[in-house]
């Protein structure tokens, strides 16, 4: 009995875990053009184009590193369109990151039928998918808990420690919460906003690469319709939440992890699947509609 | 590594190159609506001087030394900085060539330190191997600046808690931390006490005893005189000449701005009545800004507000206007309370606001001028119940351009962000006073207007008077106080410090009020007697 | 003092570079897909407006698009963002099913207008919750609107699969609605009903709105300045939530329609993406009525020419969806030089 409970939780766990990893990486990403005032609604499509070209690239070569790679080039180049639009055209981030998303959900499905005249998804054994930090010590805690996983998972977690350094320590950060603030002020001292938010584009952009490989290498190993399913959206309301806080980001991220893997589980209950399937969302919700009652009580209370 | 040139103030720089500094050729500039903000302007610079440039808004002032700086380009003309030719595509330009900018609009960023602000651009010279700002070097670094200027802040504080002259003062830093010889300074005293704009013009001063050569941007031309070696004027996008200032006066500078002679004297009109219109009970707002304030506004009478921004003006407006809600007090329209209503209702009881951000809360600017015009107005059915009768709007906003004179190329279907400064302002007025308002809020009704705007619209303020409506005029400019008010209140840290009658004006009584030095131990307000 | 504006001849040459540009990426998509850029072009246009059926079928797919594009557009008058369109038509399309499977009022119209009315109002609650966060906790309607759109996909899927499922079918979908209640297709063996008229109708009315109320006015100037219009006596709270209560009702209007017009059911894939698309739209249209009609048509075009395009080529159909989100990127990218910007 012990022990199935244990393994219940240890599943649970390790499903966290996995589906956290995405979004932690998609909402570091998304942190940095945060903080350089960018609101990045074009996440889910820099994901998407990623897990598609992982996928292609990870099946033609063999290897998934090269996969990554390319998920990464992918994604940094829509993210580079991004910035020019919003940047430097100075056209509407939300209209043109909707447009970008759309763009790449249609081009992926077209790529993929004129490429592989698949349906709606991709599958093939030849697919690498990413390695793991592979270790049996045969202490189950050590073996389940703390290795087995995917290394973007551990280079998540180091990414979200030195973001958290960069942003707020370094000349880099400064200039990156300074744009995001007052753009004027970065401008009157000098510095072009236009590139501190290019940088921050991508580098976005080869986070959510990061995270789209992870989802279509290693999450399920093939690459189906929008297969992103919205984890744009939840990165986006992690972001919000954290207030671009990476340490927060990597609580948040867990948390909606935790939430994604519950629903995984409760499928296989008698709970109608949808409401399993529901759960990420409205959690979302329920968060920030939490984040923004405890801010709105304690501007009351001020 | 020093990034302040290190000599001690008071050393001259010994001079290189030619007299000129900066010369300006023909340089034209036409925005992209088709406004012409410059045409052909051309005057220099002298090395070491203090060069005022003066005008009213809408002369392109700002356009010229936005131009200057590198944050817009000119349509036409040639710059030369340093005998060399100068067309700078970004401020970082103008920055490298030893320009520096104290802008009107401070450009600080709230959320981080005095010190940062000053070092951001220049602060990866801090950085260690790992990218890591050195702070303590930098606050150091800062530090000795600040000592060397004299001036009264610390480089670790946050600029969230500083008052404005403080908050100038980083501007200033920012400028002067860098190997500066070239200084713009953008109508620095308009948010100065009286008494601290002679420190101020004495600091300009010592600025050029360092060698530095300054450029001084003001409409007020007593600080000009005072310390100005030339005087150009700009009116309406051309030169109206350059001088010296021992060739020209006060009234002929004046003249050259406007092209008419003015009245600098102006006097408040006498048409008070004794019937109370407005009664202010011991308010305090929510935000505790406002301690237990009370006054009463007569028919016809212009109640003026004196005091340095910050001290609850704005808070007294939104708290009137009903933006603010009170925790206690209570404000009555003739005898009838308005403490429920909110701004709408309280629009319909016969209140009119003139706000002091026109861009962001006067108007709306990408819409046209009838759109603007009949904001307010629609409520009260005069351009139809549920359609608009669009023929009624039109005349209705071509009426009021007409009686406030607002220049305008294509009537009322033109954007109003196309308008200048001061024919927005304009415009903002004549559609409030055309409520024939019970009593019109009044707040900085002139900033950023020119001489012969600011005029109408006083003029139109005692025209308003006179018929009856009381006016609370809240104004961070004494002069304009002064010319328009049958009775002065100061305000000073929400409370009203003192009031005076006309004839009895004292400037300099008033801004020992405005700054705190009298009457600041008071707790009771109203009706301190000077 | 003023001189003339930007000359429209150099605005004119802006205009076709950009058709010019747009074209040209077209070409090379569909050269990438497989087939000549001559042909592709050919059989778009001929699958869509080659002969009066196609066209009639072309008009018809107008009417989601239209309505989802003005549910993303009255919002966006107050300042609003409505993404959520995909949700609220989802909802609403439920709810006119709902009502056209269960009651009957006898009389067609009534019948029809009923469920209308209700596949409106089910829109309007999907839409309400997100404004009144917004309005009342100052949550982004962006991420809530978008969200409602995946939860309301679950609820729809849940609804259709177990508790209203049609015992009838073996497919996941809800029993069909009673014959009274089907909007016709006008003209023998065409996909052409009165629904078209509706959204003509519709847009029509919005523009008037716009143009000639006080409300319209009131809507306008929020979206411009929400500070100022609350200073000018405009409840600016109220104004913004009706106008996502309005766009709501749009999109459920939009599924309403779609059901009683075409479909007669809710079943699985019910919407191919009319609420992105119609975002799209509205993008493109600048939030103007009449301009949303004729964008609505031009992707109406290349939709169902696409679907000809892959019945002929190799190229497939989902090329529409890669054609309109270039559009979109180049009229956004070219915004600037043709409507002109501030200098700064």
């Amino acid at each position: 009995m012990v022990k199935m409970d244990l393994e219940l939780i240890t599943t649970l766990f390790r499903t966290s875990i996995r589906m956290a990893t995405p979004i932690l990486l998609a909402s570091l990403g998304g942190a940095l053009t945060y903080h350089a005032g960018i609101i990045n609604v074009a996440m889910e499509g820099l994901m998407l184009i990623s897990a598609f070209f992982s996928v292609v690239f990870s099946y033609l070569t063999g290897s998934a590193l090269y996969g990554i790679l390319a998920g990464m080039l992918a994604s940094i180049a829509i993210s580079l369109l991004y910035s020019v639009f919003v940047s430097f055209l100075k056209a509407n981030n939300f209209a043109i990151g909707f447009a970008l998303n759309i763009l790449v959900s249609s081009l992926t499905l077209f790529l993929m039928r004129v490429m592989f005249q698949g349906k709606n998804a991709f599958n093939s054994p030849d697919i690498a998918s990413i390695v793991e930090l592979k270790l049996k010590t045969g202490n189950y805690f050590l073996d389940n808990y703390i290795f087995n996983f995917s290394i973007l998972t551990y280079l998540s977690i180091l990414i979200a420690f030195l973001l958290a350094y960069v942003i707020y320590r370094t000349s880099f950060g400064l200039r990156l919460r300074v744009c995001g603030e007052m753009p004027e002020a970065l401008k009157a001292a000098g510095i072009k906003v236009g590139f501190v938010q290019l940088w921050s584009s991508i580098l976005c952009g080869a986070l959510c690469g990061l995270a789209g490989a992870q989802l279509s290498l290693y999450n399920v190993r093939m690459f189906s319709r929008d297969m992103t399913g919205g984890r744009g959206f939840v990165a986006l309301a992690a972001i919000l939440i954290s207030g671009g806080k990476p340490k927060r980001i990597l609580l948040i991220s867990l948390l909606f992890g935790v939430f994604d893997a519950l629903s995984v589980k409760l499928q296989s209950e008698k709970i109608a699947p949808q409401f399993a399937l529901m759960l990420p969302y409205i959690m979302s919700v329920v968060v920030l509609l939490l984040f923004h009652l405890k801010t709105r009580k304690r501007l009351k209370n001020a | 590594m020093s990034v302040y040139s290190g000599a001690p103030l008071g050393a001259p720089v010994s001079y290189r190159g030619v007299l000129q500094i900066l010369t300006c050729k023909s340089v034209s500039k036409t925005y992209p609506n088709g406004l012409e903000a410059l045409k052909e302007v051309s005057f220099d610079v002298r090395r070491g001087e203090i060069h005022a440039i003066v005008g009213e808004n809408g002369a392109g002032k700002s356009t010229l030394m936005n131009i200057l700086f590198g944050m817009i380009k000119p349509s036409s003309g040639e710059i030369t900085f340093k005998d060399k030719p100068f067309s700078p595509k970004h401020p970082s330009e103008a920055i490298d060539l030893g320009m520096g900018m104290v802008h009107q609009h401070f450009k600080l960023v709230q959320s981080i330190t005095v010190a940062e602000n000053v070092v951001l651009g220049m602060e990866n010279r801090f950085q260690n191997k790992l990218r890591k700002i050195d702070m303590a070097e930098v606050n150091r670094s800062v530090a000795s600046l600040i000592e060397k200027l004299k001036m009264s802040i610390s480089p670790e504080d946050r600029i969230e808690g500083l008052p404005i002259s403080k908050r100038q003062q980083v501007e200033i830093l920012k400028v002067l931390y860098r190997d500066t010889d070239f200084v713009i300074l953008d109508e620095p005293t308009a948010v100065l006490a009286p008494n601290e704009v002679d420190d101020f013009l004495e600091f300009v001063m010592g600025i050029r005893e360092m060698g530095k050569t300054v450029v001084f941007i003001s409409h007020r031309l007593g600080e000009v005189f005072a310390i100005a070696d030339r005087i150009t004027i700009l009116r309406r996008g051309r030169v109206a000449g350059t001088f010296e200032k021992k060739e020209v006066d006060r009234e002929s500078v004046a003249n050259m701005m406007i092209g008419s002679a003015i009245d600098l004297s102006e006097h408040p009109e006498d048409s008070l009545k004794s019937d109370v219109v407005l009664s202010v009970e011991e308010i305090c707002d929510v935000s505790g800004t406002l301690k237990d304030l009370s006054f009463e506004l007569h028919e016809g009478e212009i109640l003026g507000f004196a005091g340095v921004g910050g001290n609850g003006q704005e808070e007294l407006f939104e708290a009137l206007a009903g933006n603010l809600k009170l925790s206690s007090g209570d404000i009555k329209l003739r005898g009838s309370s308005l403490k429920d209503h909110d701004t709408f209702g309280r629009r319909m009881a016969g209140l009119a606001y003139i706000t002091d951000d026109r861009m962001r809360k006067g108007l709306a600017p990408d819409r046209s001028i009838i759109d603007n015009s009949i904001a307010g107005h629609h409520k009260f059915g005069k351009f139809g119940k549920v359609a608009i009768n669009n023929s009624k709007a039109r005349a209705f906003a071509e009426s009021i351009i007409a009686d406030y004179d607002v220049r305008t190329s294509k009537n009322g279907k033109t954007t109003v962000s196309a308008l200048s400064g001061g024919n927005m302002q304009k415009l903002l007025v004549g559609r409030e006073i055309a409520f024939e308002p019970k009593v019109l809020l009044a707040a900085q009704p002139t900033t950023g207007v020119d001489v012969a705007a600011r005029k109408l619209i006083h003029d139109s303020f005692r025209k308003l008077s006179k018929a009856g409506s009381g006016i609370v005029l809240i104004s961070g400019d004494l002069e304009e106080i002064m010319d328009l008010a049958n009775r002065i209140i100061v305000l000073y840290r929400g409370r009203a410090v003192a009031e005076m009658s006309y004839p009895h004006y004292d400037s300099t009584e008033i801004s020992y009020y405005m700054t705190g030095i009298r009457g600041s131990q008071d707790v009771h307000c109203s009706n301190a007697q000077p | 003092m003023f001189t003339a504006r930007t000359p429209s001849l150099k605005k004119l040459s802006f205009s076709l570079l950009l058709v010019v540009c747009i074209l040209s990426v077209w070409a090379l998509i569909i050269w990438f897909g497989g087939e000549s850029p001559f042909k592709g072009f050919y059989y778009i246009i001929d699958g869509s407006l080659g002969n009066h059926y196609q066209i009639l079928s072309t008009l018809n797919k107008m009417v989601p698009l239209i309505l989802a594009a003005a549910a993303v557009a009255v919002p966006a008058w107050t300042g609003m963002w409505n993404i959520g369109g995909e949700g609220q038509l989802l909802l609403g399309a439920f709810g006119a099913a709902l009502v056209g499977f269960s009651v009957d009022f006898g009389v067609g119209l009534v019948n029809i207008v009923v469920a209308l009315i209700v596949s409106a109002a089910f829109g309007m609650a999907w839409a309400a919750w997100p404004a009144i966060f917004k309005i009342k906790l100052k949550m982004d309607e962006v991420v809530t609107t978008l969200m409602g759109n995946y939860i309301a996909a679950q609820i729809i899927a849940y609804l259709i699969n177990k508790p209203f499922r049609d015992p009838k079918s073996p497919l996941a979908q809800t029993p069909y609605i009673k014959s009274s209640f089907v909007i016709p297709y006008l003209f023998e063996g065409t996909q052409f009903s009165a629904t078209f008229f509706v959204a003509i109708v519709i847009v029509l009315a919005l523009f008037i709105f716009r143009k000639r109320f006080l409300l319209g006015y009131e809507f306008e100037i929020t979206g411009s300045n929400s500070v100022f219009a609350e200073l000018s006596g405009v409840r600016v709270s109220k104004t913004k939530m009706l106008s996502m209560l309005i766009g709501g009702a749009l999109a459920g209007l939009a599924g309403g329609l779609l059901v009683l017009g075409m479909t007669q059911r809710v079943m699985q894939s019910f919407s191919p993406g009319y609420g992105f698309t119609g975002l799209l739209v509205c993008l493109l249209a600048f939030n103007n009525p009449l301009l949303i009609v004729g964008i609505a048509f031009l992707f109406s075009v290349l939709h169902t020419g696409s679907v000809n395009l892959q019945l002929f080529s190799s190229v497939p159909a989902e090329i529409s969806g890669v054609l309109q989100a270039v559009m979109v990127l180049f009229v956004a990218a070219f915004k600037t030089f043709i409507v002109g910007r501030r200098d700064g």
